[in-house]
């Protein structure tokens, strides 16, 4: 039976999936509580295939997130150190304002993909190798690379439009 | 010679290519290695590459991980016997809806009882919290987060229901039982406000039902008269508020996030005949989630009391600061695990063939219909 080695697995992907989970939720202490939750199902399950079933557990989670708004709050007992360096991060509300409208541009770019176009870049982003996509997607994985430059490029095109009609508006 | 597709230019610059068929792969290099063509295109597809990794960087969140040993601790103090979300069970129409109104009405098992008036005594001063077993036996959700919350529902209950105390007033002595199909309960409920136990589309509407005559001297016998409520409604169910014309407009299958249609009427001639349909096979109805959409979640929590598993616990927050409890039980565990409610809340029950689902909140049975039809699949 293989062994996962957690300590690895966790340190590596943990941020990458809050990367992940964070462009599809758009708040980053939702995508870091999806990511602990994916994690605690993971130790609970112990899959086979860890990080792929990290992925799908947390698309899945933050798909039904949006739909059932569904809370967690015990996570708050393991985040309780976080409140206190919160306070420490010195981000104040304009910076805070101005990183969440850039965060706005991006979700709507990103809005402008097909859904697999965005799950194929958002799961590249978070590190997850063609041959982890294509098992994720359903795809060959001949085909991620193709998937991958078209929503790239999507991407790149839906952004410039936005910043264009943005800089215009002032 | 073929030149490499855009997808090839993105496997070579994603290092991807060890990922493809070796010899394909080794086609692509050697391609790329003589054709100056492609090269340019690969520069090209380059930039695309880092433009595009340059604007998701821009969403890049900035956060503390926790660390894996607290994780670990954590999901070793909280295993639960089954995962919550599998708990979720499939709910049938075959059996009875049992509505108990805060100041003593009941309707179990079809007939209509009148309760003993619970915790009137708390009169004083003091309610009692529908806690759940979270003061009986440890459940194996961690304790410290549910606290807070508790404090929260005895000040929402004490303060947001008093007038439902007056309204929900037992308007005499209901001595008899009467049969009523479930369906019909949901119509009497709903003077005002159309709600329905939402669609049961695969049930079909038999003929009138006979029933004996209603019990005592009120022929237009029906939990406590309702007054309209469709504004506090408007107020609890936002931002999902349905009008009062959206509400009466006929069945048409909505969504379950608005206030469902009537499917029947009830006769009130006194003669005790009900129309309407009666709990047929139970609908094969997909997953019910554990919570109501578009509020809150403050805590999902298992119930038990040791390696006991009972069920699933919910709360929530409306608009308002009203919270409202809902208790997914496992098959076979008998509501009456859970605590007394509180005379300042109401409940409502339904049996499913596999667990009762029970809510309790400081609102009235007709929005806690609502908000449980809104938990039932369409």
């Amino acid at each position: 039976m293989s062994h996962i080695d957690w300590n690895d697995l966790y340190r590596t992907t943990f941020p990458e999936l809050v990367r992940f989970l964070h462009r599809k939720v758009w708040d980053a202490e939702r995508a870091r509580d999806l990511a602990q939750e994916a994690f605690v199902r993971a130790l609970q399950h112990e899959p086979r295939k860890p990080r792929a079933w990290l992925f799908q557990v947390a698309a899945n989670l933050a798909r039904d997130e949006a739909r059932t708004v569904i809370r967690r709050k015990k996570h708050l007992v393991l985040l309780k150190a976080e409140s206190e360096s919160r306070e420490d991060s010195g981000k104040d509300p304009a910076s805070e304002l101005a990183e969440r409208e850039r965060w706005a541009v991006v979700r709507e770019a990103l809005d402008a993909l097909s859904e697999k176009d965005r799950e194929a870049l958002l799961l590249w982003d978070a590190g997850q190798s063609y041959t982890e996509i294509a098992d994720e997607l359903g795809l060959a994985v001949g085909a991620v690379g193709t998937t991958l430059a078209r929503a790239r490029r999507r991407l790149s095109e839906a952004y410039n439009e936005r910043e264009k009609a943005n800089v215009a508006r002032q | 010679m073929s030149h490499v597709s855009e997808g090839a230019l993105h496997a070579y610059l994603d290092g991807a290519l060890d990922e493809l068929p070796p010899t394909e792969a080794e086609a692509i290099r050697e391609h790329l290695d003589a054709c100056t063509e492609c090269a340019q295109r690969l520069e090209a597809e380059r930039s695309v590459r880092t433009s595009a990794h340059a604007i998701l960087g821009l969403a890049a969140p900035d956060i503390e991980i926790p660390s894996l040993e607290e994780l670990r601790a954590y999901v070793e103090r909280t295993r639960p016997r089954r995962p919550v979300t599998g708990r979720i069970h499939r709910l049938g129409w075959a059996a009875s809806i049992v509505i108990a109104v805060g100041a003593g009405w009941m309707l179990r098992d079809g007939q209509l009882q009148q309760r003993q008036i619970l915790q009137r005594g708390d009169s004083d001063g003091s309610v009692e919290t529908s806690a759940p077993l979270l003061e009986r036996g440890r459940t194996s959700a961690d304790l410290p987060p549910a606290a807070p919350v508790q404090a929260e529902a005895e000040e929402a209950m004490v303060g947001a229901t008093v007038a439902e105390l007056d309204r929900n007033s037992v308007p005499g002595a209901l001595a008899k039982s009467v049969e009523v199909p479930a369906e019909a309960v949901a119509d009497a409920l709903s003077d005002e406000v159309v709600t329905g136990l939402a669609d049961m589309p695969e049930v079909t509407p038999s003929a009138g039902v006979e029933l004996g005559p209603l019990p005592g001297p009120n022929p237009t016998i029906s939990p406590p008269s309702i007054e309209s409520t469709t504004s506090r409604m408007a107020t609890a169910l936002a931002p999902t508020a349905v009008s009062d014309d959206e509400a009466e407009r006929p069945a048409e299958r909505r969504r379950a996030e608005s206030l469902l249609p009537v499917t029947s009427a009830m006769d009130r001639s006194g003669s005790g005949a009900y129309r309407g349909a009666t709990p047929g096979e139970p609908a094969r109805i997909g997953e019910p989630t554990l919570a109501v959409p578009g509020y809150e979640v403050l805590s999902v929590t298992n119930l038990g009391e040791g390696t006991t598993s009972y069920g699933a616990y919910v709360i929530q927050r409306l608009d308002g600061n009203t919270l409202l409890e809902i208790f997914h039980l496992d098959p076979g565990v008998d509501p009456g695990v859970l605590p007394t409610i509180g005379a300042d809340a109401n409940e409502i029950r339904l049996e499913a063939e596999s667990g009762w689902v029970v809510m309790r909140g400081g609102l009235s049975e007709a929005e806690l219909q609502a908000l449980l039809a809104r938990i039932l699949p369409e």
